[in-house]
Order: structure tokens, then C-alpha cells, then sequence
């Protein structure tokens, strides 16, 4: 049994153990230690594998099951391929992030709150690493955790892209800038924003984060539905959700194909023009600029939570 | 290196969990003993800086526990009474994760880690799921979190709970040997543990400390307060009823009994020297009911 007399011996170690400023000089970041450890605890979680194998099956099915809309042009039964920079407004808000927005408070609502569910509020309160630091370390853990499970949404789209192409000699060829921009305007902002509401819930009331989850789930559900109606108004671009962005952008689409399809003619051509009209992207500056305040506003909804975490004291 | 409480009090909405609590001590074992609800957790939680109280002072070193948590948290151990892991971990790899929450220096982590496994007997069993531990096995684990920063101030709150009589042995060598230079606040049920390791106590009840004393001054205040008979079923019910009864051993010739009370119980009863458990149970308990029963 090694004895404590042992150690205390050891000048490196009394220094290292009793000093604070030993300390910090030998690990400057609580925040960095604080997010390594909860990344290492959320990777080693059964639960964590299962939801990431959830979002691929269910994005790999949805997109090939989201592969044409057809509404472009009826007469000639001309459809919108689902990976194409049109397709994707409608594929990637209206169905693809409609589920993943649903797992998003899952995976951060819990971050802080876990600590009371384990039992480990105590214990971890006890250490000498401050509330900022614990409380960003554990949010930049689940937010790399989402940002991982955004990825594999993301390449479940681009596999689904290729796929159909290859199957069918009718489907665009994917371009994968388009699928890259498309899903970091769409879902890169809401999954800040829904990180950030359930996360600062979630920390803040550690008991309720059932409630927390379903507080931000009826809310986002209840915006994304208003969505179709905003496309058509100028709060369109503030649409969270991104549902409105089809709507907002289809004029502009059905115009580019009108104009494209005055010389052709045959349906060969027009589906030709319709493909290269898909694959345009309009001006997406307001909606850049707008999303891009979203991000900042779940980052301020975590600093909040930063500034207001107690360290469980009312839990206690 | 010392732990002064003045005055503290803490207040659940209108209840008072603790109040006017005050001691000093320097390094050695303090044990914490008081029936359940009596404030002990409240107390040590105080001094482990995670509630604040609601009146009185509490500081470690001059450093009072509500201003300067985080300095405090470097040099302290803690052991709650409840506690879970992540199951998801090996024991080697959550106190790897403690150590880095404790902020020790990397290049002493692994080293460290292994000392305290070591030390809590659990060195072969480091790299199974936590997930997989018996709550025995998870005691240990806990207390070998409390150790890992080799603190100078070390607060544990029902340690044994769990352990089988080895472990608790163990436990308590490695109590005493970590007395040098520290302070161990001990909250303990299990009176043989107190008599084993510590020279003092603190008995609460009902918020308020009752007596800050030495195992053989309280055992000193309960002598000619314990009594010893051996009567039929009947008699002892009778006993029973009208004292407090620390023992009851079903015999060949009838029912001994061990009783406390102030005055002759009956005439066959005969004084006898008090134990601890005698005069923890003589002062603590709260009513003569919830020792009969």
C-alpha cells in the first residue's frame, strides 16, 4: 500500500498537489479539461452511438425518399431533384432538420444536468474548476457532439447524391459545394440556436430538463410551422427553421426556368434547363446575415447560462 | 491549518437545518456523529464550499468558504454520502477525469491515479466498467476521488456505508495514517469506526452541536447511566416500554437486556461501564421510542 508519507516526500509532487499556481501553470485550461473529459464521457456513451446511427438511417432514408419533388414545370412532369441547391431548401429544412432539430435537445439539454442524474453534482462541485469553466467545457462537448452528428447528416446527403446518380442517368450530378453551403446555412444555425436554448435550460433548471427539452421542441415545432407563411413576407429570412426558404426563393427558381425554357425544345432540353436552374444559388446574403445572428443568439443563451449556474446549490 | 465554524446556521424555507454551530480545529480526525436529519450533511457540505449558509462564518485557513471556494477546493477532499459514477468509464479512467478536475498537473496524473488504487485496495479491478461495481467497489472508488489530490482538507460523509468488515478495517488504517498534517472531518453512524480512529467528536442533534468532547469524556458522561438485566419476555417488554434499550440478546434463561437510564431500571438490574455506542445512543437519540423499537 503506498502511503501518503510516500508522496508527500517528493517535492515535485507536495508543490504540484498543494500549490495552485503549480497547478496552473501545468494545465492552464479548466475549460479545455473540463471539455476533453465530458467529449471522452459522451464518445463512451452507448447512448451517443445509438442516436448517431438513429440520424443516419433516418437521413440516408429520408433523403433517397426526398429524392424529386414535382412541381417545376406539371406538363411536362419536370420534378426537383432533392440534392440539388433548390431541392435542398426544401429537403434539408422541411424534413431532414425537422428530425435532427427533434434530437438537437438531447443532446445538449443534459450537458450539466447529467452531473445530477449520475450523482456526480457533488463531486464535481468540489473540484477547484470554476463555473465557467465547467459550464463551457460541457457545452462545447455537446456542441462538438452535435456538430459530429450535423457531419454525418451531412455525408448521409452527399452518399444519397452520388447514389442516385449513379442509379439513375436522370438524377443531377451532385454538386457538393452546393450540399456543403446549403447545410451550413440551414442546419449549422439552428443547431446553435437549439443547442444553446436547451443547453441554458438544461443548466439552469438541472431538474426539468424533460421539461426543457419539450419547452424548446414546441416552440422550434411551432416556428418551423409558420414557416411556409413567412416565405411569402419580408420575415421570411428570420425564419430560424429555414423552412421558409423554399418558399422565399421558388419565385426565383420558377422565373430562371421560365426564362431557360423559352428556346427549348424538347423535353430533353427542358430537362436539361431544369437541372442547371436547380443546381443555381440565389443571393443568400440577408439570409446569411440573419442566421448568422441566430448563431450569435444560442451563444449568448450559453453565456447566460454561464453567468447564472449556481453550482447545483438549489439541487442540493 | 485550521477549520473555525462560527456561529453557522443554515435555513431550509422556515426550518432550520443548523444552527448557531461553532468549533475549531486543527489537523487530526473529527467525527461527525448524529442521528439521521440531525445537520451533519448539511454541515460538512457548508465546508466543502458547495452550500452557502445562512448565518455564521466558515473558513479553512482564514479563507472563508463562501468568497474563496475555489482556493479551498484546491486543497480539499471530498466523499458525499450519495454518489454515483459514469458507468460508462473504467475506475482508472474516472479518476483520471477526477484528476484532471482537480487540476492536478498532467505529467502526475497516471502516477497519482495508481496510488490511490493502490491505496483503497482496487488496483486489479482498475480497468472493469464502473457500470459492473458493486456498491462496495463503488465506495472505494469514491474514496479514492477524495484522496487523489492528497488534501489537506479531507471531509467524508458516511465513508463505510457499504464496505464489508475488511474494507472498513482498511478504510480506517488508512484514515490514521492520513492524519499528519491534514484534517479529516468524518460523519459516521458506525460508532466502532469513530472509536477506532478518532479523539474527537462532535455529536449533533436537531441542528445544534451538543457536545464537542472526546470518545472518553462522553463515554465518562454516560457512566452510571447503563444497566444490564436478564429477565423473562414479559419483564422485558415491560422494560422496553418504560426505557431506553441499547441491546436485547435472546438467551438459554431468558432475555438480557442493556439499558440506559438515568435511575435503577429494576431491582435485578446491575450497573455496567458504558460503551460508546452507550452514550452516543444516551444522548443522541431523540426520544426513548426510537430506541426501544
Amino acid at each position: 500500500m503506498a502511503t501518503q508519507q510516500g508522496i508527500m516526500g517528493e517535492s515535485q509532487m507536495e508543490q504540484a498537489l498543494t500549490s495552485k499556481t503549480g497547478r496552473m501553470k501545468a494545465r492552464p485550461s479548466a475549460s479545455l479539461a473540463v471539455f476533453t473529459w465530458e467529449l471522452r464521457h459522451r464518445l463512451f456513451s452507448r447512448s451517443t452511438w445509438i442516436i448517431g446511427l438513429f440520424l443516419v438511417i433516418c437521413a440516408l432514408g429520408l433523403s433517397w425518399l426526398g429524392q424529386s419533388k414535382d412541381w417545376m414545370d406539371q406538363p411536362a412532369n419536370i420534378d426537383v431533384a432533392g440534392t440539388t441547391a433548390f431541392g435542398l431548401m426544401y429537403e434539408m429544412p422541411g424534413v431532414l432538420m425537422l428530425w435532427f432539430a427533434i434530437l438537437l435537445p438531447f443532446l445538449s439539454a443534459d450537458a450539466v444536468a447529467d452531473d445530477i442524474k449520475n450523482r456526480m453534482h457533488e463531486m464535481s462541485m468540489v473540484t477547484p474548476v470554476s463555473s465557467r469553466a465547467y459550464v463551457v467545457g460541457r457545452f462545447l462537448a455537446s456542441l462538438v457532439i452535435s456538430l459530429l452528428m450535423a457531419v454525418l447528416l451531412l455525408v448521409s446527403v452527399m452518399a444519397i447524391a452520388t447514389l442516385l446518380h449513379a442509379q439513375f442517368s436522370t438524377y443531377p450530378e451532385p454538386d457538393y459545394a452546393v450540399i456543403v453551403l446549403m447545410w451550413a446555412l440551414v442546419v449549422l444555425p439552428a443547431l446553435c440556436l437549439l443547442c444553446g436554448a436547451s443547453f441554458m435550460l438544461g443548466t439552469l433548471w438541472p431538474t426539468f430538463t424533460g421539461a426543457a427539452k419539450a419547452v424548446v421542441l414546441v416552440i422550434w415545432l411551432f416556428i418551423w410551422s409558420l414557416g411556409i407563411g413567412l416565405g411569402s413576407t419580408p420575415l421570411g429570412p428570420w425564419d430560424p427553421t429555414s423552412n421558409a426558404l423554399s418558399h422565399m426563393f421558388k419565385p426565383y427558381y420558377l422565373a430562371l426556368y421560365q426564362a431557360g425554357i423559352q428556346h427549348a425544345t424538347s423535353t430533353a432540353e427542358r430537362w436539361q434547363v431544369a437541372h442547371s436552374v436547380q443546381g443555381t444559388l440565389p443571393d443568400l446574403t440577408l439570409w446569411i446575415i440573419t442566421h448568422v445572428l441566430y448563431v450569435m443568439l444560442g451563444l449568448a443563451l450559453v453565456w447566460f447560462a454561464v453567468r447564472r449556474f449556481k453550482r447545483f446549490s438549489d439541487a442540493l | 491549518m485550521e477549520l473555525v465554524c462560527e456561529d453557522v446556521g443554515k435555513q431550509y424555507g422556515d426550518l432550520w437545518a443548523l444552527r448557531h454551530v461553532s468549533f475549531s480545529s486543527g489537523p487530526g480526525i473529527v467525527a461527525l456523529v448524529g442521528p439521521n436529519g440531525s445537520g451533519k450533511t448539511t454541515l460538512l457540505r457548508i465546508i466543502a464550499t458547495l452550500l452557502p449558509q445562512t448565518e455564521g462564518r466558515a473558513s479553512w485557513n482564514g479563507m472563508d468558504t463562501r468568497s474563496h471556494g475555489e482556493e479551498i477546493r484546491y486543497g480539499l477532499g471530498y466523499l458525499p454520502q450519495e454518489f454515483g459514477l459514469y458507468p460508462e468509464f473504467s475506475a482508472r479512467q474516472f479518476l483520471r477525469y477526477m484528476a484532471a478536475m482537480k487540476r492536478l498537473p498532467k505529467v502526475l496524473i497516471a502516477r497519482r491515479v495508481e496510488e490511490v488504487l493502490e491505496q483503497v485496495n482496487m488496483t486489479k479491478f482498475a480497468d472493469k466498467r464502473l457500470g459492473t461495481y458493486s456498491g462496495g467497489m463503488k465506495q472505494r472508488i469514491g474514496i479514492a476521488q477524495a484522496l487523489l489530490n492528497d488534501p489537506e482538507l479531507l471531509v467524508v460523509d458516511e465513508p463505510t456505508t457499504g464496505l464489508d468488515p475488511e474494507e472498513r478495517v482498511r478504510f480506517r488504517m488508512l484514515l490514521a495514517g492520513l492524519t499528519q498534517s491534514r484534517l479529516v472531518l468524518l460523519s459516521t453512524h458506525i460508532i466502532s469506526d469513530v472509536e477506532a480512529v478518532s479523539a474527537r467528536l462532535l455529536l449533533i442533534r436537531e441542528g445544534q452541536l451538543l457536545f464537542d468532547t472526546t470518545p472518553e469524556e462522553l463515554i465518562a458522561k454516560a457512566a452510571g447511566q447503563v444497566w444490564t438485566i436478564t429477565t423473562d419476555a414479559a419483564n422485558a417488554a415491560r422494560i422496553q416500554e418504560q426505557c431506553k434499550v441499547s441491546a436485547l440478546v435472546s438467551q438459554q434463561y431468558g432475555i438480557m437486556l442493556r439499558i440506559l437510564s438515568a435511575t435503577r431500571p429494576s431491582e435485578e438490574a446491575s450497573l455496567v461501564e458504558p460503551t460508546l455506542e452507550d452514550a452516543y445512543l444516551l444522548f443522541a437519540a431523540t426520544s426513548s421510542g426510537a430506541l426501544t423499537r
